[in-house]
């Protein structure tokens, strides 16, 4: 399946733009989308999850707008939002339940059988009788995943799952988005470059609502191949180095700064080519690091 | 409005408060007469039942997935809602006769509710008339209008047209009684409507409804030995 978003805009209060003209296809595998806070990534997560509205432009399902039937693309989506609670009172059968009958799982089979394949997909299976409350930040994420999976849905909409978790946990659930994705489309938003790098073969990246990036993880880290140098510059002379180049990284070691900048040639003496990373096409995509 | 939604969510005592006033209202305590007769006060307090209501609209995750998932107004109420409809209405149901044993609801100069028949089925209707109304705009609110502060506004202008409409309807009854009964129906919604709140009512529902007989028992017998001491002396 192939979901496009085609010139997708949104405006709040008439002249905050929050998104402007974001098109990009996304096809089966993890998708990533990648942006600062405030970029539009979850407004546009949210107009895909068909929560919100867009001023302009439109999504469409294998080339046919969702909304010439939106209670068919509803059933195809599983959404799991940013920072949500879901209901700490509940154990995650419980949970489960609730949401197959907002999903419309009314056959109670169905319902059982759906909600015992998704907590044993989502890992929680000796976890079933715990409340949420007692979950860890991780076995949350993975609540709302096995959620979001309520149905067998085809889309899946996941916004910045991984924040705040611990390396351990934030691993465990990758692997489980990772290994969900192989059949169907999953958009995974998220501010934590290594995320992406680790588990999209294809990003999308989002600057003040527009659209950077589209295209091949690989081929974003390709797009500052042989740009990017490492420096070890004297101690103040990191302002004068920004004015001619993108840095991406400055770290200091013994008081003096080690920078990684792209440029087409080098802009100081002693700069070694380096092999990019994600990070540095990104950060070269948004203009440099914010202040 | 997010720290006041924390508040209910977390604060059970908040619940237990509404039923104080319950209490205050039922029970023939010194205040009784003071509440009685300031009908200003129960608006007031008609109102806070409103807010406490009204706050389960903030309840944003839980809206959000509705509305991706296309979740329709029937299916909220009718998925969630109907298997508990009956616990409430059978609740009343058998508080009622308890209700009725130390209130007399004979309005002043309106109908003729002498007949113990006719209180019971008044009061019922009432009940069951707020339930199913407060119900259907809670949901209404929290899945199609969505915004907040419209969502409160909007909920006490029709709820405030609602007591009075019903004021007029039941021509005259007592209306601390009936304030009573939407504080104990706001309960209701909160534990029914949200299976978030489930164990909001000192651990499940059987602890609600131990604790509304006992309030009612307690009340009957403090009437009780009123009446005793009324007459002996």
């Amino acid at each position: 399946m192939e979901l496009t978003i085609h010139q997708i805009s949104k405006s709040y209060h008439k002249d905050v733009l929050a998104l402007d003209g974001a098109s990009f296809t996304i096809p089966t595998g993890v998708y990533g989308l990648i942006g600062r806070n405030g970029a539009g990534k979850t407004t546009l997560l949210r107009i895909m999850a068909s929560v919100l509205t867009p001023s302009s432009g439109e999504i469409l399902v294998d080339g046919k707008p969702i909304t010439e039937n939106l209670s068919a693309y509803r059933k195809m989506i599983g959404y799991l939002p940013q920072n949500t609670k879901l209901m700490p009172q509940l154990n995650i059968v419980e949970f489960l339940e609730y949401m197959a009958m907002l999903k419309g799982i009314r056959d109670k089979t169905e319902m059982k059988y759906e909600v015992e394949r998704c907590v044993e997909i989502a890992g929680l299976g000796n976890e079933r009788k715990k409340r949420l409350s007692k979950y860890s930040g991780g076995m949350l994420r993975r609540a709302g995943i096995a959620q979001a999976l309520l149905g067998d849905p085809k889309i899946i909409i996941v916004d910045e799952p991984t924040t705040g978790l611990d390396p351990e946990e934030r691993l465990h659930f990758l692997n489980l988005i990772s290994s969900v994705g192989l059949e169907k489309n999953i958009i995974l938003s998220t501010h934590i470059i290594h995320d992406i790098e680790n588990i999209c073969p294809n990003v999308c990246i989002l600057n003040k609502g527009k659209m950077m990036y589209s295209g091949s993880t690989s081929g974003m880290v390709d797009s500052v191949k042989d740009m990017l140098w490492e420096a070890v510059i004297s101690p103040g002379e990191e302002y004068e180095l920004k004015q001619k180049a993108v840095v991406t990284n400055i770290t200091y070691t013994y008081g003096k700064p080690i920078v990684r900048y792209v440029s087409e040639k080098s802009v100081c003496e002693g700069s070694v080519q380096i092999p990019p990373t994600l990070e540095d096409a990104y950060i070269y995509a948004v203009g440099g690091v914010a202040r | 409005m997010k720290f006041f939604t924390y508040y209910i969510y977390k604060k059970r005592w908040l619940i237990l408060l509404a039923w104080g006033y319950v209490a205050v209202l039922v029970l023939p305590t010194p205040y009784t007469d003071f509440f009685s007769y300031h009908e200003s006060f129960e608006m007031y307090m008609s109102f806070w039942a409103g807010i406490l209501s009204a706050c389960i609209l903030t309840s944003e995750d839980e809206t959000e997935f509705a509305r991706c998932y296309g979740a329709s107004f029937p299916r909220l109420a009718f998925g969630q809602w109907l298997p508990h409809f009956l616990y409430p209405l059978l609740t009343a149901f058998l508080s009622c006769p308890l209700y009725f044993a130390f209130h007399d609801l004979r309005p002043q100069g309106g109908r003729d509710f002498s007949s113990l028949g006719v209180r019971y089925m008044t009061l019922l209707f009432s009940v069951f008339v707020t339930f199913l109304f407060l119900s259907a705009l809670m949901l209404f609110l929290r899945v199609v209008v969505r915004n907040v502060y419209v969502s409160f506004a909007a909920f006490f202008v029709v709820y405030f047209v609602f007591y009075e409409f019903r004021r007029l309807l039941l021509q005259g009854v007592y209306p601390r009684q009936l304030v009573a009964c939407d504080i104990w129906l706001t309960g209701f919604l909160f534990e029914r409507a949200f299976p978030v709140t489930k164990d909001m009512w000192l651990g499940n529902r059987f602890g609600y409804l131990i604790l509304s007989i006992s309030l009612l028992l307690i009340s009957y017998l403090l009437l009780k030995h009123q009446q005793n001491r009324t007459i002996s002396s």
